[in-house]
C-alpha cells in the first residue's frame, strides 16, 4: 500500500476535452490515466464538467495542488464547447499557479490511432462541413499531412483519394460515413472512438509541458477556423 | 439552484457578470464597499450590425475574463486566497455568454474551496437598490426595466419575488433600441434618443400610451410601430421632437402603472432598477411620484444601473446571509425567471 504522505507533488496533469457532443477530463501521470470520466452530454457539459473534474482528483484521492499542468483541446471543435474548456483551464492555472497546456482536438482524436501511414481526424463542424486534417502515425509519431481546415463531404472525399487515406476517425467521418465510402479501401472508426478523449488530451499535454511549451494563462486561445461572422451568415 | 447553507457573510465576495454585451469583475467587502468595478463593454464590437450578435459577444467575454479577474484582485489589494464567495449571473441571458461566467465562478470556488452564489441577473438589478439604501422598508416595489426586459416586481421579503405585470412583446429597452435605429441613430438606443429628446417637445406627437389602464402588464411593440409609421407620414416632426414624445410615452405607460401598483398594494417603498433607470426623465417622474405617495424612493447611481457585477456581488452577499448557496453544478440558465418559492432556500 502507498503511504498517504508520499504526495503527486504536483506530478498530475488535467486533461480537458468539451470540443464535441460528449465531454472528458481525465488525470494523467506519466503518461498514464489515473482517472477519467465524462460522456455523451450535448447540453450539460457546464453542469457536470467542473463536478467530474473534482471528482477525478478525488477518487485518486489528490488535490489541485498537487496539479502540475492543465491540458485542454483549443480546436476545432464546437465554440461554445471550446470556449467552456478554455475559460475552465485559464482560470485553474491563474488561481492555482500550474502550468497550462492546448492540446489540437484534431492530433488527440489522432494520437488514439497508431500504426496508420494516412489517417484522417475529423470533427462534425455542422453547417455541412469538418473540421479535418491528415496525420501519418505510422512511426510512433505523430506526423502531419495537411493542416485543420474546413472541408465539405466531397473536398473530404477527394483529398482522402489524393493521400490514399486508410483510416478515418472522429464525428465529422462517422456523420458522412456514407459520403467516405467512395474512398477505396478506407476504414472507418467505430462509434464509440468518434470521441476525443480527455486521457489522450492529458497525455499529450503532458508531453508538451515536459518539452517546456506551456503558456501562459493570458495567452491561450480557441482555434476556431471559421470567423464569428461567417458562423452568423453576415458575410 | 440553491442548496441548504448555513447563513454566512462573506468578507470578501467575488461578483461576474457575463449575461448580455457587457463583462465585469467587481469585489464588494462586507457587502457594501466596493473594492473594484471592472465593466468592459463591446457596444462598439456590436454596433456595427445594429445589436448584440451573440457570437461575437461570447468571443469577446472570453479574451477579458481572466484578465478582468487579475485586474480587480490587483485594485482591491487582495489575493485569490482572501475571497469568501463568488457570485455570478446564471441567467437570463445569451446563454454561451452567461457560460463563461458561470465557468470561471465554478472553477474559482471549487479550486479555492469557497461557497458559489447563482444570482439571477434582474435579481442584482433589484438588489442594486440595496448599495443606495441598506433599510428600505418592505414591501418594496421594484420597476426593473432593461433591454431585455421590463417587471413591475413586489419585494415582501428580500430573495422572495411576486412579479406583477411585464412586458407581452418587446421590453421598454428594446423599443428605445429599435427606435433609435430606424433613425439612424445607432446602438443602444436609450442614451441617444434621452440626448435628442432633451432639445424637443415631448407633446409634438400625442402616441397612444398602450393599455395604460389596464392591468400591470406593459406593451411597447405598439409604441414602436406608431413611430415608425409617423417616420413615414407627411406631418413627419423633427427627430428631437420625435425622440421627446417617444420617450414621454414609454416613461408616462411605466410610471403610471408602477405608481399605480405602488398604491394598490400599499407598499412602503418604491425603486427603479435596470439599464433604462438611467433615463433622467423616467427618474425624475418616479421620484416625484414617491414624494407625492410620501415613499422613500431609491434608483442605482447611474453607473450601476447598467450590467455589472457590484449588483451581482451585492446580490450574492444578501443571499449568502440569508443560507443561499449554490451547487457545483449549478448551469446556464437562458430563460431564467424572477420568482423563487420560499421552501427551496435553507
Amino acid at each position: 500500500m502507498i503511504p498517504k504522505e508520499i504526495p503527486f507533488q504536483g506530478s498530475l496533469v488535467l486533461g480537458l476535452d468539451c470540443s464535441g457532443e460528449s465531454f472528458s477530463v481525465a488525470v494523467v501521470r506519466q503518461g498514464q490515466a489515473l482517472a477519467e470520466r465524462g460522456g455523451y452530454s450535448p447540453r450539460s457539459h457546464l453542469r457536470r464538467l467542473f463536478p467530474d473534474l473534482k471528482g477525478c482528483l478525488e477518487e485518486i484521492g489528490a488535490s489541485f495542488k498537487e496539479v502540475g499542468a492543465v491540458a485542454v483541446t483549443v480546436g476545432p471543435g464546437s465554440f461554445t464547447g471550446l470556449r467552456l474548456g478554455v475559460v475552465t483551464a485559464r482560470t485553474i492555472a491563474q488561481v492555482t499557479g500550474c502550468a497550462l497546456v492546448g492540446v489540437n482536438t484534431l492530433e488527440a482524436l489522432a494520437q488514439a490511432h497508431w500504426g496508420c501511414p494516412c489517417l484522417l481526424a475529423g470533427l462534425d463542424a455542422r453547417r455541412g462541413e469538418i473540421f479535418a486534417a491528415f496525420f501519418d502515425t505510422s512511426s510512433g509519431q505523430l506526423r502531419r499531412l495537411a493542416p485543420d481546415a474546413a472541408y465539405t463531404p466531397q473536398q473530404l472525399v477527394e483529398r482522402a483519394q489524393e493521400l490514399n487515406c486508410r483510416l478515418a476517425v472522429g464525428s465529422g467521418p462517422w456523420r458522412y460515413r456514407q459520403e467516405l465510402g467512395a474512398v477505396p479501401d478506407l476504414l472507418l472508426a467505430p462509434l464509440q472512438d468518434a470521441q476525443v478523449r480527455a486521457a489522450q488530451v492529458g497525455v499529450l499535454g503532458e508531453e508538451a509541458w515536459r518539452a517546456g511549451r506551456s503558456v501562459d494563462y493570458l495567452h491561450l486561445e480557441p482555434r476556431y477556423l471559421r470567423s464569428a461572422e461567417v458562423q452568423l451568415g453576415h458575410k | 439552484m440553491y442548496i441548504a447553507h448555513p447563513p454566512f457573510k462573506p468578507r470578501y465576495i467575488l461578483g461576474l457578470e457575463s449575461s448580455c454585451d457587457e463583462t465585469s469583475v467587481a469585489i464588494l467587502a462586507d457587502g457594501e464597499r466596493v473594492l473594484a468595478n471592472l465593466i468592459s463593454s463591446q457596444i462598439p464590437l456590436h454596433s456595427r450590425y445594429g445589436g448584440v450578435v451573440p457570437e461575437v459577444a461570447c468571443r469577446a467575454h472570453l479574451e477579458v475574463l481572466n484578465p478582468l479577474l487579475a485586474e480587480a484582485l490587483e485594485r482591491a489589494q487582495i489575493g485569490f486566497h482572501d475571497l469568501e464567495a463568488v457570485a455570478v449571473t446564471c441567467g437570463p441571458g445569451l446563454v454561451g455568454a452567461v457560460l463563461l461566467g458561470v465557468a470561471v465562478a465554478k472553477t474559482l470556488a471549487g479550486t479555492l474551496d469557497i461557497p458559489l452564489i447563482g444570482v439571477n441577473h434582474m435579481e442584482g438589478h433589484l438588489f442594486s437598490a440595496l448599495l443606495e439604501d441598506r433599510c428600505l422598508p418592505l414591501p418594496l416595489l421594484c420597476l426593473l426595466v432593461s433591454g431585455g426586459h421590463t417587471l413591475l416586481c413586489l419585494v415582501e421579503r428580500w430573495g422572495e419575488y411576486r412579479v406583477l405585470g411585464s412586458t407581452r412583446d418587446d421590453a421598454a429597452g428594446e423599443a428605445f433600441d429599435k427606435v433609435s435605429k430606424a433613425l439612424g441613430l445607432g446602438y443602444p438606443g436609450g442614451p441617444k434618443i434621452q440626448e435628442l429628446a432633451q432639445k424637443g417637445d415631448p407633446q409634438a406627437v400625442r402616441f397612444s400610451r398602450p393599455m395604460l389602464n389596464e392591468g400591470f402588464d406593459f406593451s411597447f411593440s405598439g409604441l414602436k410601430t406608431a413611430v415608425l409609421l409617423h417616420l413615414q407620414s407627411p406631418q413627419r416632426v423633427s427627430d428631437p421632437d420625435l425622440c421627446a414624445s417617444f420617450q414621454e410615452a414609454v416613461v408616462d405607460v411605466l410610471a403610471t402603472k408602477a405608481l399605480r401598483a405602488a398604491r394598490q398594494f400599499g407598499v412602503k417603498s418604491l425603486a427603479l432598477a435596470g439599464g433604462v433607470a438611467a433615463n433622467k426623465a423616467l427618474r425624475q417622474r418616479l421620484a416625484a411620484g414617491a414624494q407625492r405617495l410620501n415613499l422613500p424612493f431609491v434608483c442605482p447611481q447611474l453607473d450601476l444601473c447598467t450590467d455589472n457585477a457590484v449588483m451581482i456581488a451585492k446580490a450574492g452577499w444578501e443571499l449568502a446571509s440569508r443560507g443561499w448557496v449554490s451547487p457545483l453544478t449549478l448551469d446556464a440558465k437562458p430563460n431564467l425567471e424572477l420568482a423563487r418559492s420560499p421552501e427551496a432556500g435553507a
